[in-house]
């Protein structure tokens, strides 16, 4: 019955104390937004601990979520990139978990090597940019969300939604561009 | 209005070579373009290639790992166990539970300790007082007058201590 619900009667649900819905909710777009802040944030410990901050939140303050102003995605879309920008404010540590482990070096994994290094490439590109170009270009291109939603995540206008991924998709080329002339 | 190629330009710098992932209005002006400019072609072109490199981009996230982060956050929001930690009962609840001593609350505390003793002191002075209303012979002497005044008089109940 609650596979049927759409995310906004889901999260009416939730207002209530439903904590069957919640359970529904999380596993609709838990894996989603592990990508999102991990995505934002280049690092899977905090991006983990960005999420579940994000879904308590939700669980706390779902009373108080009104339909007529944003759809229930945008809201959870907003709730972690927010999270995910107060994490990027605080100093940066080292990440310990496997996120940066070299990979498998033996000979049958090469091509999984290159792949890999063109990966980690984009990836280390992608962190460079100025916060606010990442998550536009993370919402937008890996999240999937339209400019109009996007817009909505990030309290821009259309335009200056518009306006931040032709910068950040910019600087991503001029940077490539550098770091393909320094090897 | 027709799209001009240099907005046709800024429209891929910004959202890619895929023309179904710009806004909406703008799709069918685009493809009219691309269809007319071979330039337009060129443009798009390009922008894909830093489509595909943006879609290695995508972080992977194991199933594992996804499961495992939902179930710790429902531990921590379940209401279940929420009531059942054990914490420190709420003034409200303390407040909640029957105490027939509690009608007044220092008093019935002060009563609670005196009934016993007083009981036992009035056992024993009527067993006094009838023996010696039945004639039995009884000799006075210090200790028992000690005894039967502390019985009689020296007892808290006996002494207005359920009143005071």
């Amino acid at each position: 019955m609650l596979e049927a619900q759409t995310d906004d009667e889901l999260v009416s649900r939730i207002g209530v104390g439903d904590h069957e819905a919640f359970s529904q909710f999380m596993r609709r777009h838990t894996r989603r937004m592990l990508s999102l802040a991990q995505g934002v944030l280049g690092n899977a410990a905090d991006a983990d601990e960005v999420v579940q901050d994000a879904f308590i939140r939700v669980w706390r303050h779902a009373g108080r979520f009104d339909p007529a102003r944003a759809r229930a995605t945008t809201w959870l879309h907003r709730i972690v990139v927010n999270l995910a920008i107060d994490r990027l404010r605080r100093p940066r540590q080292e990440p310990l978990d496997g996120h940066d482990e070299l990979p498998d070096e033996e000979p049958s994994a090469l091509d999984r090597m290159i792949e890999s290094e063109r990966e980690r490439l984009v990836a280390s590109t992608l962190e460079s940019l100025a916060d606010r170009q990442r998550i536009a270009i993370t919402l937008f291109h890996l999240q999937g969300l339209s400019g109009r939603q996007g817009a909505e995540v990030m309290g821009l206008s259309e335009d200056a939604f518009e306006s931040l991924l032709t910068r950040a998709r910019q600087s991503l080329k001029k940077r490539l561009r550098d770091k393909n002339g320094e090897a | 209005m027709t799209m001009t190629l240099d907005r046709f330009r800024s429209l891929a710098a910004a959202y890619g070579g895929d023309i179904a992932r710009w806004p909406p209005a703008l799709r069918d002006e685009g493809r009219s373009l691309l269809a007319a400019d071979p330039q337009a072609a060129e443009i798009l072109a390009a922008e894909r290639e830093v489509d595909a490199l943006l879609d290695q981009a995508v972080p992977r996230i194991d199933e594992e790992r996804t499961q495992e982060l939902i179930a710790r956050t429902l531990r921590a929001t379940d209401p279940r166990l929420a009531g059942r930690l054990p914490a420190r009962p709420s003034r409200q609840a303390d407040r909640a539970r029957p105490r027939p001593w509690a009608v007044i609350p220092r008093l019935g505390d002060l009563a609670r300790h005196l009934v016993p003793a007083a009981c036992l002191a009035t056992a024993a002075a009527m067993g006094i007082a009838i023996g010696l209303e039945s004639g039995l012979r009884f000799e006075a002497s210090p200790m028992r007058e000690a005894v039967f005044a502390l019985l009689i008089e020296g007892t808290p109940a006996f002494a207005g201590g359920l009143v005071r």
